[in-house]
């Protein structure tokens, strides 16, 4: 933990903030809808399909004394999937794909979080798609702190087999690709909760 | 394809690589024709539609390669002589076998094109083996419309030639009885069975 105040009194130092403590962090953040979801399939040639989620909500909670009981949770809507591409949007959503009709919303509630660097998490959690719950991981950096806000950016890898959604294989990769900018505003802050939800995202 | 023919065509029969090519572009042809009909009216099971168009894309390549063949190896082989029917009637049967015989590339190219000018540019992987790059075309939804309809028009011909043929090799099969139609069944030489006793009408 020592580790990731350091590291956020670095990064809010470069936007010459007041020095960032434990104190500051610690506590409840709501998910910013202006937080960015993109994810990648790759294809076995060309281009694959690239696109990004609109409608989200979510939280973590950063656990003053001990730093792996932090918990994230998460909820995505997938009707709000774009990828440029009306035919791919629409496959996305049928039940090849998401199956929104029946399953209209995807979850992540993580697990464990431990701290891999000055400024590195590693998140493990249960995602839940398509009726399916399945152990996955998230890395995660901290990009920007300051001003009861903070930036993670979030990497992960997920198969899409396990939930059943791997259509298109092996043309299109069973690998799906997150690249996630997670902004959390503070909520549940000393001031009270009448903040909270303030911040979060558009409901799915 | 019995034990007493040859590989190359002869004078009073096809070989069994003719003969071979010949049925296996048919069930191929038969099977996409059928698959192409039905795949497009799946609008409501997307993953299946999804399948079937690959299936439908790996055994149009496999078309094109196995009609290729036979195009080099009609070009190369002898032809066995013609049924003894009227001369007007050799010329079609040439025609339509011909006709045929370039459709079934025809046809497999412009499912390419379709594929190489469709805007979701979904790779071609046929059976997962390797994959074929795209035409250098266009890419967008008018040259697709195009080479739909083009695809689409061959592929229809193609089925209306093939009826036409069938039906012919039933007719020498079933009233002519000249073993026309065993001759692509079998490369040993048979002998035309007797004509049919003319039956009053």
């Amino acid at each position: 933990m020592r580790r990731f105040i350091l590291a956020l009194a670095v990064l809010s130092a470069a936007p010459a903030h007041a020095a960032v403590s434990l104190a500051d962090v610690a506590g409840r953040y709501a998910l910013d809808p202006a937080s960015e979801i993109h994810f990648a399939v790759a294809q076995v040639v060309g281009a694959g399909v690239t696109g990004s989620f609109a409608r989200f909500t979510g939280s973590f909670d950063l656990d003053r004394a001990d730093l792996t009981r932090s918990r994230i949770d998460f909820v995505l809507s997938p009707q709000s999937v774009t990828t440029g591409t009306a035919l791919v949007e629409t496959f996305l959503r049928s039940d090849a794909v998401f199956d929104v009709a029946r399953y209209p919303e995807i979850t992540f509630r993580s697990t464990r979080v431990t701290q891999t660097g000055p400024a590195t998490a590693s998140i493990d959690g249960t995602l839940t798609a398509r009726g399916v719950a399945h152990p996955e991981h998230f890395d995660a950096t901290l990009v920007d702190a300051g001003g009861g806000r903070l930036a993670f950016h979030v990497e992960g890898r997920i198969l899409r087999s396990p939930y059943a959604m791997d259509v298109g294989t092996p043309i299109f990769s069973n690998v799906v690709t997150f690249d996630m900018t997670m902004i959390g505003r503070r909520a549940g802050s000393p001031e009270g909760d009448a903040g909270d939800g303030k911040g979060a995202g558009r409901s799915p | 394809m019995s034990a007493g023919g040859s590989w190359r065509n002869r004078a009073d029969g096809y070989g069994r690589l003719a003969i071979a090519l010949h049925w296996a572009i048919a069930l191929v042809c038969i099977g996409e024709l059928a698959l192409g009909v039905v795949m497009v009216r799946l609008a409501g099971h997307a993953a299946l539609q999804f399948r079937l168009f690959q299936t439908h894309k790996s055994f149009g390549f496999l078309v094109l390669v196995l009609a290729a063949l036979r195009l080099m190896l009609m070009a190369l082989e002898r032809k066995p002589r013609p049924a003894p029917t009227p001369r007007w009637q050799q010329a079609a049967a040439r025609l339509v076998k011909r006709g045929l015989a370039l459709l079934a590339v025809a046809v497999p190219l412009a499912g390419w094109a379709l594929v190489s000018t469709s805007p979701l540019a979904i790779a071609s992987y046929p059976f997962g083996l390797v994959v074929v790059p795209d035409m250098p075309l266009p890419r967008g939804d008018a040259a697709e419309a195009l080479a739909l309809l083009v695809h689409a028009g061959l592929a229809a011909t193609l089925a209306g030639l093939a009826a036409l043929h069938a039906a012919a090799a039933w007719h020498h099969q079933v009233v002519r009885r000249d073993g026309t139609l065993t001759r692509m069944l079998s490369s040993r030489p048979v002998a035309p069975s007797p004509p049919a006793p003319r039956r009053p009408a």
